[in-house]
């Protein structure tokens, strides 16, 4: 695991507590930062899959966002052309999934999942809406707060990571044990996006901007 | 002036409801060069209970039979050498892949291997693990993973045991008796 990530079992989310593993990693010597990160040719990407809000017969209802931001190293160099995936509950706090029980519409007008690569200098775009917040089982009155859950590859193996992004100043973020789940409280913060209206369009969409770091690359194991 | 100071993000778990976002079609394909031997590798996922985990997902990455990691892509321009699957309703994953060879790294030799990552709704950051083709630990003693764990049982939760001629079964212990190794991801 990286510096910033959780431990395996943190018992305020419960489902750590039989499924993190008990005994010690053992050291990987290095070999994860010479492996590549797979790399996804420019054609895995189709049309539309960087919009999510053009899947359906009309928009979608809720908060049209642009979500935008570039994707580095922790030696600040771009990662290039690699893929993200996104996927998101809908305005209400709904999963277009099967296992949702959620007591919320579904919106027709809204799948909830999108891919795209970074460009030449790690920028990403999509197109999306505000996901709601929606209430699980771990706790009484438990509700995870809004987030959109983001894939990525890295230029290294080592840096293969799956994270969720939050909305700045939301109250559900205290008593979250999956955000809290994070030890550092700046690397809680980094999953924190911050408000962009002027990568949205005027009088049609907001805006928001999530860059993201990926620790792990070859040229920085060695520390900052 | 704020110092930009290019600090890494954390992992968060996957959650129950990624299947609509990750799914890819024959995502459980891995393909090789021309000629190499097929194998199917299957396995179940526990928990520390010893219940069946529904809601894993399973990366794994092959290298290629000159121990490079292709940049070929397959019929949907995914890398042929990459496949992902989610554990279904018996926490089973099913990948469709071939019989690595031996890969050298910087000049660390390896035994055949597929490299793992899992994922899963508990897991807030992921398990990074390798499978290996061997009959016996001890017939992979040179490698240096497998050197690194050292303890003979432990190691041997990284082999996969051969069922029939090209199908190896390989289950995945999260947590408890028979835990699987897992690998740091440096
Ligand atoms: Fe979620």
């Amino acid at each position: 695991m990286s510096r910033f990530d959780p431990a395996y079992i943190f018992p305020d989310y419960r489902s750590t507590t039989l499924r993190g593993p008990k005994l010690a990693l053992v050291s990987a010597g290095g070999i994860m930062a010479k492996l590549p990160a797979p790399k996804f040719s420019a054609a895995f990407i189709k049309d539309k899959d960087a919009d999510l809000t053009v899947h359906g017969r009309s928009t979608p209802l809720g908060e049209r966002m642009v979500l935008h931001g570039r994707v580095t190293d922790e030696a600040g160099q771009p990662v290039r052309d690699s893929l993200i995936e996104i996927w998101q509950a809908n305005a209400s706090g709904r999963y277009n999934h099967p296992s949702d029980n959620h007591d919320a519409p579904l919106d027709p007008n809204f799948l909830g999942a999108g891919k795209t690569l970074t460009d030449s200098d790690g920028n990403y775009r999509f197109v999306t809406i505000r996901p709601g917040a929606y209430p699980w089982k771990n706790h009484k009155f438990a509700w995870r707060p809004a987030h959109i859950h983001i894939s990525l590859f890295g230029d290294v193996y080592a840096q293969r990571t799956i994270t969720q992004m939050y909305f700045p100043r939301d109250p559900m973020l205290a008593i979250d044990p999956i955000f809290n789940g994070i030890p550092d409280a700046g690397a809680r913060e980094r999953l924190i996006c911050t408000m962009d209206l002027e990568a949205g369009i005027e009088e049609v969409m907001t805006g928001y901007r999530f860059d993201i770091v990926l620790s792990g690359a070859k040229s920085t194991v060695f520390g900052l | 002036m704020t110092t930009y100071k290019n600090e890494g993000i954390a992992s968060q778990t996957i959650g129950p409801f990624f299947h609509n976002g990750l799914k890819w079609e024959q995502g459980n394909r891995i393909v090789g060069d021309a000629g190499a031997v097929a194998v199917t590798v299957y396995g179940k996922v526990r928990d520390g209970a010893g219940a069946v985990v529904t809601d894993a997902m399973i990366e794994m990455w092959a290298a290629d039979g000159d121990g490079t990691f292709s940049e070929t892509v397959n019929a949907q321009q995914r890398p042929r050498g990459f496949a992902r699957i989610a554990t279904d309703a018996e926490g089973v994953y099913r990948v469709h892949a071939f019989m690595p060879t031996h890969t050298s790294i910087d000049g660390e030799r390896f035994a055949p291997h597929l490299n793992v990552v899992i994922f899963a709704r508990g897991l807030l950051t992921p398990l990074f693990t390798r499978v290996y083709f061997a009959p016996l630990v001890s017939t992979i003693a040179f490698d240096p993973i497998i050197a690194a764990i050292g303890d003979e049982a432990r190691a041997a939760t990284l082999l996969a045991v051969k069922i029939a001629p090209n199908a190896y079964q390989w289950d995945i212990q999260l947590q408890g008796d028979g835990e699987t190794v897992f690998l740091t991801r440096d």
